[in-house]
C-alpha cells in the first residue's frame, strides 16, 4: 500500500515532521489509509487524495480540509466508536495513530442531504426561526439535528478520565513562536515563575516549520527551573480576574494508560503575554467552498511540514505578499503552480520578479470569481478586476485541482478580547487590532507580518451571493448577512445571531473579518464604523469531561455515612439518599413488601418499642451570657419561660416570615443551649445563626457550635421503650416525675456520657439518646440486647414518618413550601402572642399573609390511597386548584388511608367532601382536622 | 473568577466564599409602615459601579467581611471587616447614598 498519490518523496527535501520509516495504518469512512508517523489526519488524507471530508452543516455541500490548524471550520470527524468515541474533532488536530479511526459526521450511502442544496435559496438566514415554529420547533428539532451532522454521542459511560489542575505563576506567554518564546526567555532571566503554552505538539510555532526560528534556546529554556512548558495545549477561556483556562490533550495511550484524556488548567498569573500569532483569512468568492480549496498557508504547511502536495495542478490566489512563497515552494516540490492571482494592482516589483524567474505566470488586479467541481475542485474562473475594483474587465478559466487562497493575516486577538482589551479595524493591515491597554494582559508579535499591509481586495464584486460563502461551518452567505440587513439588523452583533456566522465552533477565526467587510460593503460604509462581535470563551470547544475533571459519579457530592451504616446494611436497611446522608427507610424481611416491611416496622413502635438511627438530625450547641437572648431573636416561641432541663419544639421563620425550619429548643442550663434542625437544614441554620451574630449582634456574648457530627442520635420510641431503657446500667432517674415529656437529663448509660430528651415525633412515648458517635455502637447493640424481651425493631424513616402523619406532626419542606408562615400550619396563635421582635414577625402582619383564603393544612381521609401532590377541588370550585396533598398514607391502626394537604381556607372546611385530581384520576376525600391519632397526647405523656 | 482576600486569612479564591447580597441595610423597627417593611425585605441597589456586598469565608475562618466591588469590572475596591464603616469612592457617592437612603437607611 502506498503512502498516498500526493506525497512528495523524500528527495525533494520537504517533510521536516514525518519519519518515513514509520508506517501507520488508519481508516476513514470504512477504508484503509497509510501515512506516516508525525502526520495528523488531515495531512493523510491530504496525502492519499481524499477530497470531500465531510458535509456543510444546512445544504450538505461537499467539503475538504481547508486549513492546517485551530481554524479548521470544514474537517470535523468523529474519531473511534463505542464509549470513547469523539465526536466533532478538527482532523487537522488529531495526531495519526495506528489503527486511528475517523468517519465524516454526516456520512449517508444515498445523499439525500443533496436535495437541500439544489433548494439552497429556501434556507436563508432566519430559516429556522421562521419556518418550523407550527406547531413548535421541537417537533422538527430531531429531524433538523440529525440532518445537520453532529455526530452520535455515545450512550455509553465515558471511560476516560480528565484532571483539573491548579497553576500560579508571574507571566503566563501563550504561544511559542519566535516572539512568545522571546517573551518567555526574557521573563525567565528574570527570574519570575514563567509558563509557555503552546497548542501544537512541538514548541516553535509557525516558524518551526519555516526553520527561521529553530534555536538551540528552546532546548535551554526547557531546562531551566522557573519555566514550565505545556505543549498540546490551548488557551480557551480568560474570565474575570485573569484567570485564564487552558485544555491540554494527552497523547492517548488508551483508557487504561493511567493518564487522563485531557487537563484542564487553571491558571492565575500575574501577567499575561498573548504570542498568538494570525490565522490566515479566505478571500470570497463564488463556490469558494469546493474540496480543494485552502488556504494558502495550510498549502505551505502541508508541503513542508507533511511532504504533501495540495494538488497537482495548483493555482495560487492572493491579496498580499505572503502566498507567494508557497507557489515558490511548490514549485520547487515539482508541482505544478498554473498562476497566481493577485487582486493587487501594485505588486511589489520583487515579487514580480520572482515570478518570472519561476516562470509562474502572475495575474495582477486579478481574483478567483468562480469555480467548478463538485465533490472535487475541476476548475477556477479568474476574473480581471477593473481599478476601483467594482467592475470584472475579463475573465478566463483555468483547469485545476487545487486552489490556494490567502486574504491576509489577522491577529489572534480572542482572548484579549474575551480578557476586555478594546479591539478595532485597522485599516493598513486590513485586519482587527489591539487598541488599548490592558493591566494585565498584553498583546505581543509583529501584525503587521511582512507583505501583511496594503492588500487587496478580499471580496469578489461579482457573481450569485447565495453561493459565495462567509462561514462554512455554519453555511452563512453573502446573501444571508445582505437578508439580515434587509431586515433591519444592522448592527454586527444581530448580524451574527440572526446569520450565525462567526458562531459555534469557528468563532469567527475565518469568518469574522470577511462578515464584517462584507457588511460594510453592502451599507456602504468603511469597516471601521462596523466594530466587531464579542470573542467569548472558550476559543476551541472544550470536552465537557475535562470541566468536570474528576467530580463526577461517587465524587460528585460527598455521601455521608451514619456511624451505624455497616450494622444497617447487615439487617437489610434499604439504605437511601437524603441529601447527602445515607439513611434505612426501611428493613425489609424476605418475603416482604416494602410497605408490608414499613407497617410492620411502626406497629411495633405502637404496640412495644423500635430502635431509629436518627443521627443525622442537626445539633447545635448555643453558649454564653446572652444565648437565651440570641435564640429569642430566632424561634416565634418565647423561650423565656423554658426552665433549665426542658425541651420545646420550636419554628423559625425567614424574615419574609416563612417557615425556615423546626426543631427542638434544649436548655441545658441558663447559658448552655442545644438546638436540634431538620437534617437538611443542619449546615444552613449554623450558618443563619453565625451570620446573624457576626453581622447584625456582635455585641450579644454567645458562640454557635456545630455538633451535628460529634453526637450520634438514636429515637429509642413506643411504650416499653422506658422498661428497655431502665434495664440499662445508668446513672438517672427516668421515672415520670424526674424526666417527664419534654423533659432533658444528662447522665451515663452503659458508662457512657448522654444526654436524653423526651421528645417524641411518632406520638409514642420517646427518648432521643445523644451519644459521642465513637461509642455510638456500643450503645446501640446494648438497646437492641435489652429490647429483645419486648420484641424491639429496628425502624427506618418510611415508619418514621408514617407516624408522624398520622399524628399530624408537621415536616418542614414536605408539608410547607417557600410560602408558608405560622398560621398556615396552626401556628398563628404561638407566633402572634410572643411580644419580642424575632425574625419574620414584622412580615407575619403583610396583608398578603393574612388573607382568608391562604392555603391552610389540614388532614384527608378517604376509602381509597391517597396519592402525594393530587390537586384538590372543593365541590362547585372554580379554581383551577384549591390546593395539594403534601403527605399520605394509611393510617397504621386503622389502616385507613389518611394525608396532609393544604387546601385554600381549609380550617374552614372541616367536614367538606373534597375531589382529588391525580392526573386523569379523581377519587374523593373528607376533610378532616388533623392528628389521625391520639389527639390528646396521651401516649407520649407517660 | 474573583478573587478575595479575607480580612482574617489574605487572598482566597472565590470558590472559598460566599456572596451574602448587599450589606450596609439596617433593619428597620417594627413599627414602620409595610411599604418600608417590604423595601428591606426584597430592594437592593442594581447599579452599574461600587457595590458594597457582604461575603463569608466559608471554606477558610468563617468570618463574614465587606466587599467594595466594582460592578463593571469586578474591580474589588476595598476588603473591611463588619462593623466598619463603609468606605467612599469618589464617582460613586452620591448615586449609591441616594440608593440606600430610599429604604430607610441612616
Ligand atoms: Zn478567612
Amino acid at each position: 500500500m502506498s503512502v498516498g498519490p500526493f506525497r512528495l518523496p523524500a528527495e525533494r527535501g520537504v517533510g521536516s515532521a514525518i519519519d518515513r520509516d514509520e508506517r501507520v495504518r488508519f481508516s476513514f469512512d470504512d477504508t484503509t489509509y497509510e501515512g506516516f508517523g508525525g502526520d495528523t489526519l488531515a495531512s493523510a488524507l491530504l496525502a492519499n487524495g481524499v477530497r470531500t471530508v465531510s458535509r456543510s452543516f444546512k445544504f450538505r455541500r461537499p467539503r475538504g480540509v481547508y486549513s492546517s490548524g485551530i481554524e479548521e471550520t470544514n474537517a470535523f470527524v468523529q474519531l473511534g466508536t463505542g464509549a470513547s468515541s469523539v465526536l466533532s474533532a478538527r482532523a487537522t488536530l488529531v495526531e495519526l495513530t495506528d489503527g486511528l479511526r475517523a468517519s465524516s459526521l454526516t456520512r449517508r450511502r444515498f445523499d439525500v442531504g443533496r436535495m437541500l442544496d439544489v433548494t439552497a435559496p429556501l434556507w436563508a438566514a432566519g430559516f429556522y426561526n421562521r419556518t418550523f415554529i407550527w406547531p413548535s420547533w421541537h417537533t422538527y428539532e430531531w429531524l433538523i439535528r440529525r440532518m445537520a451532522g453532529f455526530g452520535h454521542a455515545p450512550n455509553e459511560r465515558d471511560p476516560d478520565r480528565y484532571d483539573i489542575r491548579n497553576l500560579h505563576c508571574d507571566v503566563l506567554v501563550v504561544g511559542s513562536g519566535a516572539t512568545g518564546f522571546v517573551a518567555a526567555s526574557k521573563a525567565a532571566e528574570s527570574g519570575a515563575r514563567v509558563v509557555l503554552v503552546e497548542q501544537a505538539n512541538e514548541l516553535g510555532g509557525r516558524d518551526a516549520w519555516q526553520q527561521r526560528g529553530s534555536d538551540p534556546g528552546i532546548a535551554r529554556l526547557r531546562q531551566l527551573p522557573n519555566v514550565q512548558i505545556l505543549t498540546r495545549t490551548c488557551a480557551v477561556g480568560y474570565y474575570d480576574r485573569d484567570v485564564i483556562t487552558l485544555l491540554e490533550s494527552v497523547p492517548n495511550e488508551g483508557a487504561c494508560s493511567g493518564q487522563p484524556r485531557e487537563r484542564y488548567w487553571i491558571v492565575r498569573a500575574n501577567r499575561v503575554v498573548f504570542a498568538t500569532g494570525a490565522i490566515e483569512q479566505p478571500l470570497v468568492f463564488c463556490n469558494n467552498d469546493r474540496p480543494g480549496i485552502l488556504l494558502a498557508g495550510a498549502a505551505h504547511e502541508y508541503l513542508r511540514k507533511y511532504a504533501v502536495a495540495c494538488g497537482r495542478r495548483v493555482v495560487v490566489a492572493t491579496n498580499n505578499d505572503t502566498a507567494y512563497a508557497v507557489a515558490r515552494d511548490l514549485k520547487a516540490g515539482g508541482v505544478q503552480v498554473l498562476a497566481v492571482a493577485d487582486s493587487r494592482f501594485d505588486i511589489p516589483t520583487a515579487r514580480r520578479d520572482e515570478m518570472r524567474t519561476l516562470s509562474i505566470p502572475l495575474h495582477e488586479g486579478t481574483m478567483p470569481i468562480d469555480t467548478q467541481g463538485f465533490s472535487a475542485l475541476r476548475g477556477v474562473t479568474l476574473g480581471k478586476l477593473s481599478r476601483d475594483a467594482r467592475h470584472i474587465e475579463s475573465v478566463h478559466r483555468l483547469a485545476c485541482d487545487a486552489l490556494a487562497i490567502s486574504g491576509g493575516w489577522n491577529p489572534t486577538l480572542h482572548l484579549y478580547s474575551q480578557a476586555t482589551g478594546k479591539l478595532g479595524y485597522d485599516a493598513r493591515s486590513n485586519a482587527l487590532a489591539p487598541q488599548s491597554q490592558h493591566p494585565v494582559a498584553m498583546v505581543a508579535g509583529s501584525f503587521d507580518h511582512e507583505g501583511n499591509s496594503d492588500l487587496g481586495p478580499r471580496l469578489s464584486p461579482v457573481g450569485n451571493r447565495a453561493r459565495q460563502w462567509i462561514d462554512l461551518r455554519h453555511d452563512v452567505t453573502v446573501a444571508d448577512l445582505e437578508l439580515a440587513l434587509r431586515e433591519n439588523f444592522v448592527s454586527i452583533e444581530h448580524q451574527k445571531r440572526y446569520t450565525t456566522t462567526g458562531m459555534a465552533p469557528d468563532q469567527g477565526k475565518t469568518s469574522n473579518l470577511t462578515a464584517l467587510e462584507t457588511v460594510a460593503r453592502l451599507r456602504g460604509v468603511a469597516p471601521s464604523e462596523i466594530g466587531h462581535t464579542t470573542f467569548r470563551p472558550p476559543f476551541v470547544p472544550v470536552t465537557l469531561g475535562a470541566i468536570a475533571g474528576r467530580a463526577i459519579g461517587k465524587r460528585f457530592s460527598p455521601e455521608r455515612l451514619l456511624p451505624l451504616h455497616e450494622w444497617h446494611v447487615r439487617q437489610g436497611g434499604l439504605m437511601q439518599d437524603y441529601g447527602e446522608w445515607k439513611r434505612p427507610a426501611v428493613y425489609v424481611r424476605e418475603g416482604e413488601s416494602r410497605h408490608q416491611a414499613v407497617m410492620r416496622e411502626a406497629r411495633t413502635v405502637r404496640n412495644a418499642c423500635g430502635l431509629l438511627d436518627y443521627s443525622p438530625l442537626g445539633k447545635i450547641e448555643v453558649h454564653g451570657p446572652d444565648a437565651l437572648d440570641f435564640l429569642n431573636r430566632f424561634y416565634i416561641n418565647d423561650l423565656r419561660t423554658l426552665k433549665p432541663g426542658r425541651a420545646r419544639y420550636c419554628l423559625m421563620l425567614r424574615e419574609t416570615g416563612v417557615i425556615f425550619d423546626d426543631g427542638t429548643v434544649v436548655m441545658l442550663a441558663p447559658d448552655r443551649f442545644v438546638v436540634t434542625t431538620t437534617s437538611g437544614n443542619a449546615k444552613r441554620v449554623a450558618s443563619w445563626f453565625e451570620e446573624w451574630h457576626q453581622c447584625e449582634w456582635p455585641h450579644l456574648r454567645v458562640a454557635i457550635v456545630p455538633v451535628t457530627e460529634q453526637w450520634a442520635c438514636f429515637s429509642l420510641a413506643g411504650p416499653k421503650s422506658r422498661d428497655v431503657l431502665t434495664s440499662l446500667d445508668s446513672t438517672m432517674d427516668l421515672s415520670t416525675e424526674r424526666h417527664s415529656h419534654l423533659g432533658m437529663c444528662e447522665g451515663q448509660l452503659i458508662g457512657h456520657d448522654v444526654r436524653l430528651y423526651r421528645v417524641s415525633f411518632t406520638g409514642e412515648l420517646a427518648y432521643e439518646i445523644n451519644i459521642r458517635a465513637g461509642a455510638a455502637s456500643e450503645l446501640w447493640n446494648a438497646l437492641m440486647e435489652a429490647g429483645k424481651r419486648h420484641g424491639i425493631q429496628p425502624f427506618g424513616l418510611d415508619a418514621l414518618l408514617l407516624m408522624r402523619l398520622e399524628k399530624g406532626f408537621l415536616h418542614v419542606g414536605t408539608d410547607t413550601d417557600g410560602t408558608t408562615v405560622p398560621d398556615d400550619v396552626g401556628w398563628g396563635k404561638v407566633a402572634a402572642n410572643k411580644p419580642m421582635h424575632y425574625i419574620g414577625k414584622r412580615s407575619l402582619s403583610l396583608p398578603e399573609h393574612l388573607r382568608a383564603d391562604r392555603l391552610q393544612l389540614v388532614g384527608l381521609k378517604a376509602t381509597t390511597d391517597i396519592v402525594i401532590g393530587s390537586h384538590v377541588r372543593f365541590a362547585g370550585s372554580s379554581e383551577v386548584t384549591d390546593g395539594w396533598v403534601t403527605s399520605a398514607g394509611r393510617s397504621v391502626t386503622t389502616d385507613e388511608p389518611i394525608a396532609l394537604a393544604m387546601l385554600r381556607g381549609g380550617r374552614h372546611r372541616i367536614g367538606a367532601l373534597v375531589r382529588l385530581h391525580d392526573g386523569g384520576t379523581i377519587t374523593h376525600a373528607t376533610v378532616v382536622a388533623p392528628p389521625f391519632y391520639d389527639p390528646a397526647g396521651d401516649r407520649m405523656n407517660v | 473568577m474573583l478573587r478575595l482576600a479575607c480580612p482574617y486569612c489574605g487572598v482566597r479564591d472565590q470558590p472559598e466564599f460566599r456572596f451574602g447580597g448587599q450589606s450596609h441595610i439596617t433593619r428597620p423597627d417594627f413599627e414602620v409602615s409595610d411599604a418600608v417593611w417590604a423595601d428591606y425585605l426584597f430592594v437592593r441597589d442594581n447599579l452599574k459601579g461600587m457595590l458594597y456586598e457582604r461575603w463569608l469565608h466559608e471554606y477558610g475562618c468563617g468570618r463574614w467581611f465587606n466587599v467594595a466591588r466594582d460592578t463593571a469590572t469586578h474591580e474589588v475596591r476595598a476588603v473591611y471587616r463588619m462593623g466598619e464603616a463603609k468606605p467612599m469612592f469618589h464617582h460613586e457617592q452620591a448615586s449609591s447614598c441616594q440608593q440606600t437612603a430610599k429604604v430607610g437607611a441612616p
